[in-house]
């Protein structure tokens, strides 16, 4: 799961990644609104946590060119600004969630989790797939009740399938959201990835579509 | 002096009074005068009158062997009725010669003052009847005779006095009428000259009761001045409040982000250091929005004009707190999501700053949705001057003995549900600064009613 954080102040901004990242998300950062909304623009992130102050261009802005353009990823925005009118302008832009500083780390870390997890429509913390149950909030998996450890990528490429399961996957989608923008892709590690996860869990959990990408389903079927 | 407070109080009563003062006294100065002047002038026409019939007789005289004597006398009617008041004598050199019949046996009184040689004098006199008489007398010398010949005429004082009376009779009614006229002249005049002035008036508490935010409407050049300067002031406060504002907005930003880095600092951390770090972070960040509320609050009541729709702000608090709860799990069954209900919130007004009322309504409507098991209801109604607007929820609602700790300061009954517990304080506080009211009630709902009085705009 890939997050844009935009935030003018360096510490804050610093603070969020780090602990985004070791809640095993793909972290971009943008210190003012024009980076930012160039980079919510161009690459697909799966939540992004959004400042009101910012330079250059206010988050409420680039909040509404986003949705102008049809960009619907999920917003956050973490803001100073805790009037009611702040919310209402931030709300009616098209934020799904607001969280006013000074605020708990876990306190956003369950806030994004839940806001990636309502975008693809799982209302239950626990996303299960058959004999997998993952737990977004500890970041557990386990199979028929047994945990099994896994790796940070291979937690997120896992991650990604349990909240995007019966549909096909491509190679290029799972890289993009996978991997943070500054980051060496490959795509023979997914390759490498997928088979450590179909050994770790079941040979027949992810399904591979010749030419078109991986997928995922309790059933098996695949889309 | 018994109007000198009414005088003092009111321009219109002292425009009025001075100018009737006014009125009065010249009308009065004037119908003197004039009377006198008429007097004058019938005494003047009535003495020509006389003065002729004594040029007349004079030319009736003649003089025939040295003797004065009368060849003919007057033939005007007057002077043969007997007792008319119009009566004349004829005097050589100081005895009588011949008077009119209209003197029956009388003779006129003696004259007072005898008018000299050449001399013709005009005066009033008591006659034989005890009536006032008019006389003019005239003394002449005849060509041929010595002596002095002195003629007097008469006619009844009272045919001045009428005249006179009934002019001044006419006179005073017309000088009345006259006066009655300025006076409504003026009256009317001060009312229409200083309408600008009361529309002026009606206006300002037209802003002072939040109806508007400026002054409007024209007015005349001499008020117009005053007009732009009020509404100048009127923007000036605005801008001053906008500013306040604005700091107060840059204050939070700069405050709380270092608090943010502070707390999760803070949360890394073990121990009691960064227990009391954490502890003093909430304490510091209650009184940033407690006292960035007020600040904010104070510069709404400097802004006279202002008013907030209910129904506006009440709709937009309802799509944001919508988005807000959406996923919270209803306490009945395995819905999710609150229902929020407005009622009759359209069309009212609140006299009073924008963001005040939707800071106080924000606060009670998402302290509703948050202890509600599924639905809210906000609802105004008007009452007399106030508008009160309750909210209502069918959570479990606050047992009596504890609401007056709900209102107090940072007070929160239950410490497992998130917020900081000042929303109410900071709505009481505000609804205060309003000349409000906020009262905790049992909802019909099942839960917790909050009654919010603020006076309406209208």
């Amino acid at each position: 799961m890939r997050i844009l954080v935009v935030e003018d102040e360096p510490g804050l901004r610093r603070q969020v990644s780090r602990a985004l990242s070791e809640a095993g998300f793909s972290v971009d950062e943008a210190p003012d609104g024009e980076e930012g909304e160039f980079l919510g623009d161009t690459e697909p992130y799966d939540a992004v946590v959004l400042d009101l102050g910012l330079p250059k261009v206010d988050g409420i802005t680039v909040l509404k060119h986003w949705r102008a353009a049809g960009r619907d990823m999920p917003v956050l925005i973490l803001t100073a600004r805790d009037g009611w009118n702040e919310k209402v302008a931030g709300f009616d832009a098209g934020a799904d969630d607001y969280l006013t500083k000074p605020f708990h780390v876990e306190e956003l870390l369950a806030r994004v989790r839940a806001l990636i997890r309502r975008s693809a429509g799982h209302a239950s913390p626990i996303l299960e797939c058959g004999p997998v149950s993952l737990d977004t909030r500890a970041g557990k998996v386990t199979i028929d009740g047994a945990s099994v450890t896994l790796t940070a990528h291979e937690l997120k490429v896992l991650s990604y399938f349990m909240h995007h399961q019966d549909r096909v996957v491509s190679q290029t989608e799972l890289i993009e959201h996978i991997y943070d923008q500054d980051f060496d892709r490959d795509s023979n590690t997914i390759e490498v990835f997928i088979a450590r996860l179909r050994k770790k869990l079941a040979p027949d959990l992810i399904k591979t579509h010749r030419g078109r990408g991986y997928s995922m389903s309790a059933s098996g079927e695949g889309a | 002096m018994l109007f000198a407070p009414l005088f003092r109080r009111s321009v219109s009563l002292r425009l009025i009074l001075l100018s009737t003062a006014w009125i009065i006294l010249a009308l009065a100065a004037g119908g003197v005068f004039l009377a006198q002047h008429f007097r004058a002038h019938v005494e003047n026409s009535f003495d020509d009158e006389l003065s002729r019939h004594v040029e007349e007789l004079l030319s009736y005289t003649d003089v025939v062997d040295g003797q004065v004597q009368l060849i003919k006398q007057p033939v005007d009617p007057v002077y043969l009725r007997p007792l008319s008041g119009w009566y004349w004598e004829m005097f050589v050199d100081g005895r009588l010669l011949d008077r009119s019949r209209s003197l029956w046996d009388e003779v006129l009184p003696p004259a007072l003052q005898k008018p000299r040689r050449g001399e013709t004098l005009g005066y009033f006199q008591d006659g034989p009847r005890d009536d006032r008489l008019r006389v003019v007398a005239a003394t002449y010398t005849l060509p041929g005779y010595d002596g002095e010949v002195t003629i007097v005429f008469t006619g009844p004082a009272e045919v001045i006095q009428s005249a006179t009376e009934e002019f001044s009779e006419t006179l005073v009614m017309s000088l009345v009428l006259l006066g009655l006229g300025l006076i409504v002249a003026v009256v009317l005049q001060v009312i229409l000259g200083l309408r600008p002035l009361n529309l002026l008036r009606k206006r300002l508490a037209e802003v002072h009761e939040g109806r508007t935010d400026r002054l409007t409407g024209h007015y005349p050049s001499e008020v117009e001045a005053l007009v732009a300067d009020l509404n100048e002031l009127l923007e000036h406060n605005a801008q001053v409040i906008e500013r306040a504002r604005t700091h107060a907005g840059n204050l939070a930003h700069a405050l709380k982000t270092p608090l943010a880095v502070l707390s999760n600092e803070a949360d890394r951390m073990e121990g009691d250091v960064a227990k009391t770090v954490s502890e003093q972070i909430v304490i510091m960040n209650e009184q940033v929005k407690r006292h960035l509320a007020r600040a904010r609050a104070a510069g709404g009541l400097g802004a006279p004009g202002a008013k907030a729709d209910i129904g506006d702000i009440a709709s937009g608090l309802k799509r944001t707190l919508h988005r807000i709860y959406q996923h919270k799990p209803q306490k009945s069954g395995d819905g999710v999501g609150v229902s929020i209900a407005l009622v009759n919130v359209q069309g009212q007004f609140v006299a009073g700053d924008r963001q005040d009322v939707e800071e106080m309504l924000g606060n009670l409507m998402d302290n509703a949705c948050k202890w509600a098991a599924t639905r809210t209801r906000i609802s105004a109604e008007r009452k007399g001057k106030d508008i009160v607007i309750s909210v209502d929820d069918d959570g479990s609602g606050v047992p009596e003995d504890r609401r007056a700790e709900v209102l107090a300061r940072g007070k929160r009954l239950d410490e497992a549900t998130p917020g900081s517990g000042l929303g109410l304080n900071i709505v009481h506080e505000l609804a205060e600064l309003y000349q409000g009211s906020l009262v905790l009630d049992r909802s019909d709902l099942g839960g917790l009613s909050v009654r919010l009085t603020l006076p309406a705009a209208l």
